[in-house]
């Protein structure tokens, strides 16, 4: 399977490329700056692609599959990366449906289909695009994930339609592999779910869905 | 007797004992001190004197802890102790509300642009995590700090493969490339006890990208633990590379050199520390140490202060070429500058011959030591901020620059100072008591007793016992990260995106009086006085 990952200069991106070779998928990975192509190509992307607009139209040919993560987004510039241009989400998607692509799986964020209570949209934001994401004909899924952090992966997730608990938290290397492994993985297609650190291992958890 | 009684008794022997205690203790001393002939002050004064000999004692704690500024106190501050602690231990730089450095005072300072860096904009690999441990804070009360530690992924801040410095490229058969322009300064296992060591080789074989340097007390398994890059040195008393007789081994040279470990020789010049020469007693040649340095055990060693192997410079060059030669490996030298004379004879020579070392370690007339006489300490040599832009300078004037690689040492233990080091020369940079500090050096200055309580600078089996390196290796590795993502930072403030791209003109002298003037003035301060005499003799 040929896997497309759009914002994969991330913190979760760099792991999710890696992830991906780890799992003999062949990919590619799309970054905002030149400087950033040695270190995709490091962590084992395939392909690595410069974005600008103009290569939208071509950019998932002969792709089966994209993830993308939409902390990272590639039409806004540096420094406004947590805001979720939801326009580009729009485009994005519609491209990958008319270019053949059939497996979607896109990272949004815990509570992105609550409005945040204060004048900030970041999360609130977030909503459109799952929404949008859900009214597609891709096979689609939308994972959302706790507060990142720093620590190593151990491979344990807790995963569900809601969690609850105010604070959940899982490391970017295990969200990555969340992402990967629901690719392949039936029980994730046409979903959308919490992910945070828990004690059952990711396919389980991930085929138990 | 009743209960009243007992109580009565005991109140009577409780108020006794807290009067009578004292008023002994009171005459004792005043007859032992007033019969004494040592210590006039005693005689005249024997209890007050006693509290005068008991202050002096405890001064420097009480001054350290108590009445010492944040940014007072040799040879670190206690803003930059901890400032290295906090590195270490929690990974963390950010502090709140402004600087506490005195901004009046005389200093360099960063030229930072108008349009700085971004942050992906930066050339930096941070391809490979590295694994490490640091330390959440979860509560802190008055008398407690509550805290864990956790495990993280750290991104790494090595050089971009095209920028790595290399040692040796085009004179060795095997160059030294680092990723990382901080390293390990020269510390002896025997200086330092083996956990010391041990934890700072783990440390660096985590942090990856930079090297350790094993002093001139040879090359130790204690180097090895943790499998980091090598630098060894070779000082005028050849340990780990000598006969018994105290002969260079070109056999033993071979040896080492053959180790994938062993990256770079460093030859020792005479300088600060030991211009003395070294010694050794005989009692502390332990077996161990004795199987590492290759000198006999239990004999006591008196070293020279100059190699027999040359004694001057075209003697020097030509042994370096035969050790690079044997060994394939880049071979530099490490000096400390006093006399330029002699620095631009050496340089002269460079050209002339076109032999040299590959890279020249300038060690700041500041840098530590384990052991060396005060007035060596205090005041042979120029401190790193004169000697390294000569240096630099004179190998430009001589067109030899791209030739040798300059590595920096002097009390550069914070990312400000080696970002200043690297804008006056340098390409990389040794630290040694920054190292020691996140190892767990408290500053006792007992370096040279075997009493380090800290159980850093010992090979006390005891004191040691309170470093567990498995601990201690972590903070380690968290430092000397920090200082590369430091680099980073400053090197984004100044608009150039990698460290290595540090020039004179990032940086500039402020004077006390607010003048500010650039780097190329102290060069030519620093040489008025050669040029001066020159033309005297015209």
């Amino acid at each position: 399977m040929k896997v497309i990952v759009i914002g994969a200069h991330s913190s979760v991106g760099e792991f999710v490329v890696s992830k991906l070779m780890e799992n003999g998928y062949t990919s590619c990975a799309v970054v905002s700056d030149e400087n950033q192509i040695d270190l995709l190509k490091k962590r084992g992307a395939t392909e690595v692609v410069l974005y600008d607009e103009g290569i939208l139209p071509t950019l998932f040919h002969g792709y089966d599959a994209a993830i993308y993560l939409t902390g990272v987004n590639p039409k806004a510039k540096t420094g406004r990366t947590v805001m979720v241009d939801h326009e580009s989400v729009i485009e994005t998607v519609k491209e990958a449906e008319k270019q053949g692509v059939k497996r979607f799986v896109m990272m949004s964020a815990i509570m992105a289909n609550e409005a945040a209570g204060d004048d900030s949209r970041e999360i609130g934001a977030k909503e459109m695009p799952d929404e949008l994401l859900r009214q597609s004909n891709l096979t689609y899924t939308i994972v959302q994930p706790g507060a990142f952090t720093d620590k190593p992966g151990n491979g344990k997730i807790s995963a569900g339609e809601t969690l609850d608990s105010n604070e959940l938290e899982i490391s970017h290397e295990d969200i990555a592999e969340v992402l990967v492994m629901s690719l392949e993985t039936e029980g994730t297609f046409n979903k959308t779910f919490e992910v945070a650190e828990g004690d059952t291992v990711i396919t389980k958890a991930l085929s138990s869905l | 007797m009743g209960l009243t009684d007992y109580l009565v008794i005991g109140l009577f022997i409780f108020i006794a004992l807290i009067i009578l205690v004292p008023v002994l203790l009171f005459i004792y001393l005043y007859i032992k001190d007033d019969n004494q002939q040592q210590h006039s002050i005693l005689r005249n004064f024997p209890v007050l004197g006693k509290v005068r000999y008991f202050t002096e004692h405890i001064g420097p704690e009480l001054r350290q802890y108590l009445f010492n500024g944040d940014n007072e106190g040799k040879p670190f501050s206690r803003k930059e102790y901890q400032d290295v602690v906090k590195a270490g231990k929690y990974k963390e730089r950010l502090i709140g509300f402004g600087s506490l450095k005195d901004f009046e005072a005389e200093g360099f300072y960063i030229r930072n642009t108008l349009f700085p860096k971004l942050t992906d904009e930066m050339k930096v690999d941070n391809a490979e995590k590295i694994k490490t441990r640091v330390y959440k804070i979860d509560g802190e009360g008055l008398f407690t700090r509550k805290e864990h530690n956790e495990e993280k992924l750290a991104d790494p801040y090595y050089l971009k493969d095209d920028d790595a410095v290399v040692l040796g490229e085009s004179t060795c058969r095997f160059p030294f490339r680092v990723k990382g322009q901080i390293g390990q300064s020269a510390m002896s296992y025997g200086a330092l006890g083996e956990k010391a060591i041990q934890a700072m080789s783990k440390g660096l074989g985590l942090a990856g990208g930079t090297w350790m340097n094993s002093g001139e007390g040879g090359l130790s398994e204690h180097h090895l633990a943790g499998n980091p890059d090598i630098m060894m040195q070779i000082g005028p008393d050849l340990f780990g590379v000598r006969k018994p007789n105290g002969e260079f081994s070109w056999e033993e040279f071979k040896k080492k050199s053959e180790m994938p470990q062993v990256k770079a020789f460093e030859i020792k010049l005479a300088q600060g520390a030991k211009t003395r020469g070294g010694h050794v007693e005989g009692e502390k040649v332990t077996e161990e140490i004795a199987k590492i340095r290759l000198v006999e055990v239990g004999k006591t060693i008196n070293s020279p202060n100059r190699f027999y192997e040359f004694s001057d410079v075209p003697s020097m060059f030509d042994w370096i070429e035969e050790l690079r030669s044997v060994g394939g490996k880049p071979v530099g030298i490490k000096i400390v500058v006093g006399d330029m004379d002699a620095l631009e004879n050496m340089i002269s020579y460079m050209k002339e011959s076109g032999k040299g070392p590959d890279f020249i370690t300038v060690d700041g007339g500041e840098g530590g030591t384990g052991a060396t006489y005060q007035e060596l300490a205090d005041t042979v040599g120029l401190p790193i901020n004169s000697a390294l832009p000569v240096v630099d300078e004179m190998l430009r004037q001589y067109g030899i620059r791209d030739r040798v690689k300059l590595i920096a040492s002097g009390k550069l233990i914070t990312p400000d100072k080696i970002a200043i080091a690297l804008a006056m020369g340098a390409d990389l940079v040794n630290i040694a008591r920054g190292m020691m500090i996140s190892v767990g050096c408290i500053m006792a200055q007992v370096c040279h007793s075997n009493t380090c309580p800290a159980g850093v600078a010992t090979t006390d089996k005891k004191l040691q016992d309170g470093l567990v390196v498995d601990e201690k290796m972590y903070r380690v590795a968290n430092y000397i990260i920090s200082l590369r993502e430091g680099l980073y930072n400053l090197a984004a403030a100044a608009g150039i995106d990698s460290p290595t791209q540090f020039e004179r003109k990032h940086i500039v002298h402020k004077d006390e009086l607010g003048r500010v003037s650039p780097v190329e003035d102290l060069i030519i301060a620093a040489r008025r006085t050669q040029l001066q005499k020159e033309s005297m003799v015209e």
